[in-house]
């Protein structure tokens, strides 16, 4: 469940009207963005059971509380990869899968989302995976809060374009295009698969390789003058990501984990004008389509679930 | 330049070094709004309590999270030993909290580390690298900077053809990238193509506004013969500036250099002195460079404190008579710019004439001839280490070599024929080596190479001398001649001959210890 208690947010600090204000339209809008995947039947993404408000009695006190009911899940994508357990090569690349598929119906939908990240992708009973958290999306046809922000989502995942142009140049250019959104869940949606097999996100693990003086925290240049330098501490995390995941590996295990490699590549791409598949990037294609991603990571899920059986 | 690899016309063009060594500065131009640091520390230490109420894994995460980011990273460490402690922890976990809790080794000790190597473990670890660089970017051909580094490592390697290859696969990825641009024109340079320098800079869009890439076009339109389409602009721009920000530094050393080399000494004094208001390494190194000249001082504690300054501390050593530390200095120059033979002939002539340490002047000369393997000078320079370590055969197998190069550079002639007369004096054959001596003496004078003469003199003195094949009259005799042609005209000498006659006289004086009654001739050194 997720839940808004009126109380507290009025005896919180800053101007009521102010935050009542965004609380309402924060909770109006992803009831409707769910009503709306509900209605394009998504079922790789998170629908709300129920949603409404309540009275509930705090300290003896009247107080009103907005609420979504979700279905309730086992846990999210930390449950199963976490830091110290290290990976599971199948369950990664049904997880990738039913990922690619969640984005595809969502932008097929005008609907970018933002915010995809371990704590969003939730693990039901069956093992189901699903794409939850629509609080930070924004759509073409539904006027989103968050519509000005040049990445709604939690920072610490977001694409690299997006957070020197928040650090450096969001001032000239607040606006962000639908297509531009999606670029940047392509991104997140590569980052979740090195996430599967390291424990580290991109933009973490790129941080790590990259000097102290190229951080985004510290970059006093723009998004284009630091790209170099992020493709090659991207090649390097690449590289180290090749060295770990195939490491005694041969046959059908290796030919799996190559094009699994092969699309993260694609999707991480640093440069926003080249993400997504290269088949794509010609002809009347749609550029940004995971249209591909879907048909290889099921084919990938698949191919190592036989090899898997056999071994 | 000459054997002793003194510039008599230095530019200030581009470095091309380890990316790891890079300014920041030198790849970014902007400065816009300040980043918000307070922000980045305080969500640090927010994790920083969740996770010391609640120590689990993806808590010490989070932390480490911000701690790359922080500007105090204490607060991290426990967050990272709990995750380094724990077994079978994803490998890009591990290499977090590896290099949030032990800083990274200093760039130096690398150098340092690698200066100890032999040449063929050298060459053979830059093998790897390229192999590994191309096996990069067949995943990643957009990666301009690795195609930069590519470039870098083969023309360490002295092959030139492959530099070139990468370098225009660097330049197709990332045609207007600054970094690159000046690495594309100081690698021409280096290959000797000074017009296609210049071209492949003019070709740029950002040259009108970029001070660094105004900076190389003006100092590789002065090596090409050619004018600068910048200067007058560019020397405009850089007057009307109150201070002078790091970005045009080296934009002010070049005009101040070609304000000097048109005789307008005072306009120089001015823009060399603005380009040490925040100097970058090559601006400190030109106005060392320059400060004969203009006779201005560069002191030790802003060559301290610029990062990079290697050349600036083996040519301020060098002056002060620091030779030891000019010779660190040169092997540190020479790491970082692996593919420029002026630190190994530099520096392999101090190790020769000043310490007469020949081991480490041949190290240098080697170092040298791996990107430079037909240099003259350092062929000439380790000619006379080989001889002076008695490895003749060596020194002749080398010879041959320098010789071949003469039909190539007849200015060289007196020095190589010197060389050849030291050589024969190594191997006991004095009638011989003085003849060669008399004849490269001869040459000197008759193209009127006061400098060259000078030092062919010197040196066969020294070689005499070392040889007691000179009555300490005839000694004396030519010691006062050189002194009275150093009285005379000295001043018109370079630097580095005027010290090298002042240490081997004293030297020679020194040591002076007459043992007439065996054979009435010296025991010297």
């Amino acid at each position: 469940m997720k839940s808004t208690d009126i109380g507290l947010l009025i005896r919180g600090e800053g101007d009521t009207l102010v935050k009542l204000q965004r609380a309402a339209n924060e909770q109006t809008f992803e009831r409707e963005i769910l009503d709306f995947c509900q209605g394009n039947s998504m079922d790789k993404v998170v629908h709300a059971l129920d949603y409404g408000d309540m009275p509930v009695v705090h300290n003896g006190i009247n107080d009103s509380v907005f609420f979504i009911i979700f279905p309730l899940a086992r846990g999210d994508a930390r449950s199963v990869i976490n830091p110290g357990k290290g990976y599971d090569f199948l369950w990664t690349l049904s997880a990738m899968h039913s990922l690619s598929v969640a984005v595809q119906q969502l932008h097929t939908k005008s609907v970018a989302h933002n915010d995809i990240k371990p704590s969003n992708l939730l693990v039901f009973e069956k093992g189901e995976q699903k794409l939850s958290d629509l609080g930070r999306a924004t759509s073409e046809s539904i006027v989103s809060p968050f519509e000005a922000y040049p990445h709604p989502g939690d920072m610490r995942y977001a694409p690299p374009e997006r957070i020197y142009r928040v650090q450096n140049s969001s001032r000239f250019k607040t606006r962000v295009s639908f297509d531009e959104r999606r670029v940047s869940d392509l991104y997140l949606l590569g980052s979740m698969g090195l996430f599967f097999t390291t424990g580290l996100h991109t933009t973490w693990a790129v941080d790590l390789l990259l000097r102290s003086e190229f951080l985004s925290i510290n970059w006093q240049g723009t998004f284009e003058e630091v790209l170099p330098q992020w493709r090659d501490a991207f090649s390097k995390v690449m590289m180290k990501t090749e060295d770990t995941l195939m490491r005694g590996t041969s046959g059908r295990s290796a030919s799996v984990r190559q094009e699994f490699l092969g699309a993260i590549r694609q999707l991480c791409e640093p440069d926003p004008n080249l993400r997504g598949h290269p088949a794509n990037q010609v002809g009347l294609y749609d550029r940004l389509s995971t249209e591909r991603y879907v048909s290889l990571f099921s084919r990938l899920k698949s191919s190592y679930a036989i090899y898997v059986t056999n071994t | 330049m000459d054997e002793t690899g003194i510039i008599f016309n230095r530019k200030v063009l581009p470095r091309w070094r380890d990316s790891k060594r890079l300014l920041s500065a030198e790849i970014a131009s902007t400065t816009q709004g300040m980043p918000n640091q307070k922000h980045t520390d305080e969500l640090m230490r927010h994790y920083y309590y969740l996770w010391q109420a609640n120590p689990t894994i993806e808590n010490a995460l989070d932390v480490l999270c911000y701690a790359q980011t922080a500007k105090d990273n204490a607060l991290a460490y426990g967050a990272a030993e709990q995750i380094l402690k724990t077994k079978g922890v994803l490998p890009g976990v591990y290499d977090l909290a590896h290099a949030i809790r032990h800083r990274p080794k200093l760039l130096e000790d690398d150098i340092v580390a690698n200066a100890s190597q032999n040449i063929p473990l050298i060459i053979s670890a830059q093998r790897q690298k390229i192999h590994e660089a191309r096996q990069r970017l067949i995943d990643d051909p957009r990666n301009s900077l690795l195609w930069l580094e590519l470039s870098r490592l083969h023309i360490g390697l002295g092959n030139n053809e492959h530099a070139d290859a990468a370098m225009r696969k660097a330049l197709a990825a990332t045609p207007d990238n600054r970094l690159i641009l000046r690495a594309a024109s100081r690698l021409y340079i280096h290959l000797g193509c000074a017009e296609d320098a210049h071209e492949c800079l003019l070709k740029s869009d950002a040259l009108k506004v970029d001070p660094w890439l105004q900076a190389a076009e003006i100092s590789v339109a002065a090596v090409s013969g050619k004018g600068s389409v910048t200067m007058k602009s560019a020397k405009a721009h850089v007057a009307d500036l109150q201070s002078i920000p790091i970005h045009f530094s080296e934009l002010s050393a070049a005009i101040g250099t070609e304000e000097l080399n048109n005789g307008k000494v005072k306009l120089a004094k001015k823009f060399i002195s603005k380009c040490l208001e925040n100097p970058t390494d090559n601006s400190v190194a030109q106005a060392l460079w320059a400060r004969e000249r203009l006779n201005t001082e560069v002191l030790l504690s802003l060559i301290e404190r610029t990062p990079n300054t290697y050349e600036a501390q083996s040519g301020y050593m060098l002056y002060n008579g620091d030779y030891k530390a000019a010779l660190a200095a040169y092997m540190l120059w020479h790491f970082d710019e692996f593919f420029s033979p002026t630190p190994s002939i530099q520096g392999s002539f101090i190790a020769l004439t000043f310490l007469e340490d020949y081991e480490t002047a041949l190290h240098l000369v080697n170092l040298g001839l791996k990107a430079n393997p037909n240099n003259p000078f350092l062929l000439n320079n380790g000619v006379v280490a080989l001889a002076k370590l008695n490895r003749t055969a060596e020194a002749r197998t080398k010879i041959k070599k320098l010789l071949s190069l003469r039909t190539e550079n007849l200015t060289l002639e007196p020095t190589f024929i010197a060389t050849e007369g030291l050589l024969l004096f190594c191997e006991g054959k004095f009638l011989e080596g003085r003849k060669k001596y008399s004849q490269a003496a001869q040459l000197a004078a008759a193209a009127n190479t006061k400098d060259v003469e000078f030092r062919v003199k010197l040196h066969w003195l020294r070689e005499e001398v070392l040889a007691k094949q000179i009555t300490p009259e005839e000694m004396m005799k030519i010691v006062n001649s050189l002194d009275e042609a150093m009285t005379r005209g000295g001043h018109r000498l370079p630097f580095l001959t005027r010290k090298t006659w002042e240490h081997f006289k004293k030297k020679i004086l020194d040591a002076y210890m007459p043992d007439t009654e065996e054979t009435g001739r010296l025991q010297l050194f």
